[in-house]
C-alpha cells in the first residue's frame, strides 16, 4: 500500500433512503393486494364483479409486487448500503443509482397497470410482456454496472461473504431473466415465448424455482451476513462455514428447478435429478441457517428485548423452516400429495412472510434510524408489529398446510371398488372453505403489521431532524500495481473478476445439464399424427385463457396416477403440447384440472358458467366473467398471431393464415348456432366467450378423439 | 405406447447426472479441506472484521 495514504469520501446514503421509502410502500401494497385475492377466495363476491380485480389477474399483480418491488426494493436498499461500507468507497456513480430507482420503480408502476388489465404473458413471476421486459434488462444492466464499477474503486482489498452473494444473484437473476423472457411479439402488448409445451415449462420452472433462489434466497442471505453481525455487534459465527454455505448453495440450488415439475410429462431421469438436488439442497441451507442463529449465541437476552434482533432470529428459523419443507415437497410421495394444493401456497408464505418480511423488517428497523440519524419513533410499535405478525403468519401457514393435506387427501381418496370417494370437485372446495376465510385473517394481521410499520418508520423519518451534509470518512487508497500474494481462497476473494467467472461457472454447470433435457427434449417427442394446431379462433380464445390469467386456478397436466385419471381423463402426454407458446399447465388448483375439458360438456354449458358459474356448479368460488360475452373477438390481429406461431415451427400453411378471419367467423357461427336450443342468441357469436369455448371444447382431444 | 415412457426409454443418458454429482462432491471436498486449512486462520480472523470497518470518520 503506497505509504498509507489517507483518502476521504461519503456514502451515498441518499439512494439507500429512496430505495428504502420504496421497500415501505411497495411491501404494503403489495399485501394489500393479497389480502384482496384471499378474500376473493373466501368469497368470490370480493371482486366486485370488476374485471380488473379478478382473481387470475389480481394473483400475478401480487407475486410480482411482493417479489420485485418488496424484496426487491428491499435488497437494493441492504445492497447498496452494505457495499460501499464493505467497500470503503462510494457507489460507482450517482446517476447510475438514480437510473436504477427510478427505473425499477417506472417497471413496477407498469407492471401495476398492465396485469389488472390483462397484459400478461401468463409465465408465473414472469407474466409482464415484451417491452417491460425490455427495461427490465436494461435496468438489470444498470445496476450491474453500477456494482461492478463500485468494486472495481473498492478501498477494501477482500470482498466480504456477502458480496460473493450479491454477485452470484445479480448475474444469476440476468441469465434468468433472459432465457425466460425469450419470446417474439405479435403486438406491442402481446407476444408468443419461442418455447412450447414441455420446453417451455422446464424453461419457466428452471427460472421460477431460481427466481426464489437467486432474488428472495441468495442476496437476502449477503444481507443476513452483514446485518446480523451488525445489528449485534460481533461477528458471523463461523466464516468458513460461511464459504462452504456459497459454493454449495449456488452450485446445488440451480439444479432443483424440475421439482416442480415432478409425475408431469417430464422425462423420468430429469425428475429424479432435481429430487435428488433438491435434497441435497438440506445440507448447506441449514449449514447457513446454523451459522446465523449461532451468530447471536449467548446474546439470547437482547433478542428478547430488541425488536430488530427478534425480527432477525424469526427471519433465520423460517429460513430454516422453509428449506427443509422445499426438498421435503420435492420428494416424489410427499409431491404427489402436496402438488396443485395450497400446502404450496402456505410453503411459499412460510418463505416470503417469515423469511423475506420479518428480514427486511429487521434491517429496516436497523437502518432508518440511522440513515436518518435519529432514534426509532416507537420501541413499543415495533414489537406490536412483530407479534401481530407473527400471529398472522402462523394462522396463514397453518390454515394453508391443512387445507393442501386436506384437498390432497380428498382428491385421491379412492374406495374398495375403486371408484373416486370425492368425485365432485365441489365438495373438496366446501371443505377447505373454512380455512381460506382463517387465511384471510392472518393475511389481515400481516397487512396491520406492515402498516404499523410504515406508520412507525414514517414518524421516525419525520421527526428526524433534516441532514444537509454527507459524513466524510477516511481510508487508504488500495495499490492496485502491488502483486497478490495471497493464497487459497483469500487469494481469490481479491480478484473479483476470477471469482465471478467461478461463480458463474457453478451456476452454469446446472444450468446446463438442466438445459440438455430441455433443449433434446423436442427432439424425443414423437409427435402424434393426431397433434394438430388450434383452430383460429381457438388460438384467440386461448389467448384469453392466458389473458384471464385461468391458470392461476386451473391446472393443464393430469399426472399418471390413478386417482387423477379416474378424475380427469387419460393422462397427459407430451406430445399434446408440442403447439403450446405459452404452456398452460398451471401450479395450483383451485379448481379441477381442465386438460380434458373438450367435450366433457355442452357448449351451452359452458356458456352459462362463464357468466355464473353458481348457476351450474351451484356453491363455486369461480369468478363470473360477465365482460367475455360483451366484449367483441379481435378477428383482425388472427393472420398476425398465425404467422408468429408458424415462424415459431407451429405448422400452419400460408393459406390458413390467409383465411384465419374467415375460418374463425365461420367456427364462431357454427358454435353459436349449435347453443341455439339452450336460448343462447345468435348476437353473440362475435363474442369473445364465444372463443373461450371453441379453446375449451378444443382442450386435449386430439389425443382421445 | 404412451409418449411418455416413449421419451424416458429414449433418455438413458445417466452420465449427466452422475458426471454432475462426482463433480459438485469433489468441489465440495476440495473446497472444505481449501477451508479449513491451518495457514489461513489468520485471515479468517480479519476477513469476518470487515463488516465494522467502514472507514474513518472524519
Ligand atoms: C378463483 C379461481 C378460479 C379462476 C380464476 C377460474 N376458475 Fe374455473 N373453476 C374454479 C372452481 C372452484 C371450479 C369448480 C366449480 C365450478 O364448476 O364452477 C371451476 C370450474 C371450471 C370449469 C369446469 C370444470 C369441470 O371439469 O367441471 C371450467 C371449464 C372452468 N372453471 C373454466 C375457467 C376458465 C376458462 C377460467 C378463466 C377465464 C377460469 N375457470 C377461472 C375456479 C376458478
Amino acid at each position: 500500500m503506497s505509504s498509507k495514504e489517507m483518502e476521504s469520501f461519503s456514502y451515498d446514503d441518499d439512494i439507500v433512503k429512496k430505495f428504502a421509502i420504496a421497500t415501505i410502500i411497495w411491501g404494503a401494497v403489495g399485501m394489500l393486494v393479497g389480502v384482496i385475492i384471499a378474500s376473493q377466495l373466501a368469497d368470490w363476491r370480493f371482486n366486485f364483479g370488476i374485471e380488473w380485480l379478478t382473481f387470475g389477474r389480481l394473483r400475478p399483480l401480487h407475486t410480482n409486487a411482493i417479489i420485485f418491488a418488496f424484496v426487491g426494493n428491499s435488497i437494493f436498499t441492504g445492497i447498496y448500503h452494505s457495499t460501499q461500507r464493505l467497500l470503503k468507497t462510494r457507489l460507482f456513480s450517482d446517476t447510475l443509482s438514480k437510473i436504477h430507482f427510478w427505473g425499477w420503480q417506472l417497471i413496477i408502476v407498469l407492471a401495476a397497470v398492465t396485469l389488472p388489465l390483462g397484459i400478461s404473458g401468463s409465465k408465473e413471476y414472469a407474466e409482464l410482456e415484451w417491452p417491460i421486459d425490455i427495461l427490465i434488462t436494461v435496468i438489470w444492466v444498470v445496476f450491474a454496472v453500477n456494482f461492478f464499477g463500485t468494486l472495481a474503486k473498492r478501498r477494501e482489498k477482500h470482498i466480504y461473504v456477502s458480496i460473493w452473494f450479491y454477485i452470484a444473484s445479480i448475474v444469476t437473476i440476468a441469465l434468468l431473466h433472459i432465457v425466460n423472457s425469450l419470446e417474439i411479439p405479435v403486438s406491442l402488448m402481446k407476444s408468443y415465448p419461442i418455447f412450447a409445451g414441455v420446453q417451455d415449462a422446464m424453461v419457466q420452472w428452471w427460472y421460477g424455482h431460481n427466481a426464489v433462489a437467486f432474488f428472495l434466497t441468495t442476496p437476502v442471505l449477503g444481507l443476513m451476513y452483514y446485518y446480523v453481525p451488525k445489528a449485534i455487534n460481533r461477528p458471523v459465527y463461523s466464516y468458513r462455514l460461511s464459504i462452504v454455505h456459497f459454493w454449495s448453495l449456488i452450485f446445488l440450488y440451480i439444479w432443483a428447478g424440475p421439482h416442480h415439475l415432478l409425475y408431469t410429462a417430464l422425462p423420468e431421469w430429469a425428475q429424479t435429478v432435481g429430487m435428488v438436488f433438491s435434497l441435497m439442497l438440506w445440507a448447506p441451507s441449514w449449514g447457513g441457517m446454523i451459522n446465523g442463529l449461532l451468530t447471536l449465541r449467548g446474546a439470547w437476552d437482547r433478542v428478547r428485548k430488541e425488536a430488530i434482533l427478534k425480527y432477525f432470529v424469526t427471519a433465520i428459523t423460517f429460513y430454516g423452516m422453509s428449506t427443509f419443507e422445499g426438498p421435503l415437497l420435492s420428494i416424489k410421495s410427499v409431491n404427489s400429495l402436496g402438488h396443485y394444493t395450497d400446502w404450496i401456497v402456505g410453503h411459499v408464505h412460510g418463505g416470503g412472510i417469515g423469511w423475506n418480511y420479518m428480514f427486511a423488517a429487521g434491517m429496516l428497523y436497523y437502518l432508518v434510524p440511522r440513515l436518518w440519524k435519529t432514534t426509532v419513533y416507537s420501541e413499543k410499535l415495533s414489537s406490536t408489529q412483530f407479534w401481530t405478525g407473527t400471529l398472522g403468519l402462523v394462522l396463514y401457514y397453518l390454515s394453508m398446510t391443512v387445507a393442501g393435506i386436506t384437498q390432497g387427501l380428498m382428491w385421491r381418496a379412492i374406495d374398495g371398488n375403486g371408484q373416486l370417494v370425492y368425485p365432485n370437485f365441489m365438495e373438496t372446495v366446501d371443505k377447505i372453505l373454512p380455512m381460506y376465510w382463517i387465511r384471510l385473517i392472518g393475511g389481515l394481521l400481516v397487512f396491520t403489521s406492515m402498516l404499523i410499520m410504515l406508520y412507525n418508520l414514517f414518524k421516525t423519518i419525520h421527526l428526524a431532524k433534516k441532514v444537509e451534509k454527507e459524513d466524510v470518512f477516511q481510508a487508504p487508497s488500495l495499490d492496485w500495481t502491488k502483486e497478490n500474494t495471497d493464497k487459497g481462497h483469500r487469494k481469490l476473494e481479491g480478484l473479483t473478476s476470477v471469482f465471478t467467472v467461478l461463480a458463474v461457472l457453478a451456476v452454469l454447470v446446472g444450468t446446463v445439464i438442466e438445459f440438455i433435457p430441455a433443449l433434446l427434449s423436442r427432439d424425443f417427442i414423437e409427435v402424434s399424427e393426431k397433434i394438430k394446431p388450434y383452430t383460429p379462433l381457438e388460438l384467440a380464445g386461448r389467448d384469453l385463457y392466458v389473458r384471464e390469467g385461468c391458470y392461476n386456478c386451473h391446472s393443464q397436466m393430469i399426472r399418471p396416477m390413478a386417482s387423477e385419471v379416474l378424475r380427469y381423463g387419460k393422462a397427459s402426454e407430451a406430445t399434446e403440447f408440442i403447439y403450446d407458446h405459452p404452456f398452460q399447465w398451471g401450479s395450483k388448483r383451485t379448481g379441477p384440472d381442465l386438460a380434458r375439458i373438450g367435450g366433457k360438456y355442452p357448449d351451452s354449458w359452458h356458456y352459462f358458467h362463464m357468466i355464473d358459474p353458481r348457476k351450474v356448479s351451484p356453491g363455486s368460488i369461480m369468478p363470473v366473467y360477465t365482460w367475455l360475452e360483451k366484449d367483441d373477438t379481435e378477428y383482425n390481429i388472427l393472420p398476425k398471431k398465425l404467422r408468429v406461431m408458424q415462424a415459431l415451427g407451429v405448422p400452419y400453411t400460408d393459406e390458413e393464415v390467409r383465411n384465419s378471419i374467415s375460418h374463425a367467423k365461420a367456427q364462431a357461427e357454427a358454435i353459436t348456432r349449435g347453443m341455439a336450443d339452450a336460448g343462447v342468441s345468435m348476437k353473440v357469436k362475435d363474442k369473445q366467450l364465444i372463443a373461450m369455448i371453441a379453446y375449451l371444447q378444443r382442450m386435449g382431444t386430439d389425443l382421445t378423439r | 405406447m404412451s409418449m411418455k415412457s416413449d421419451v424416458v426409454s429414449k433418455f438413458t443418458e445417466i452420465w449427466l447426472p452422475s458426471t454432475a454429482l462426482i463433480l459438485f462432491l469433489t468441489v465440495f471436498f476440495v473446497m472444505l479441506i481449501f477451508v479449513w486449512k491451518k495457514s489461513a486462520s489468520g485471515f479468517y480472523a480479519d476477513a469476518e472484521r470487515l463488516p465494522f470497518d467502514e472507514g474513518k470518520r472524519k
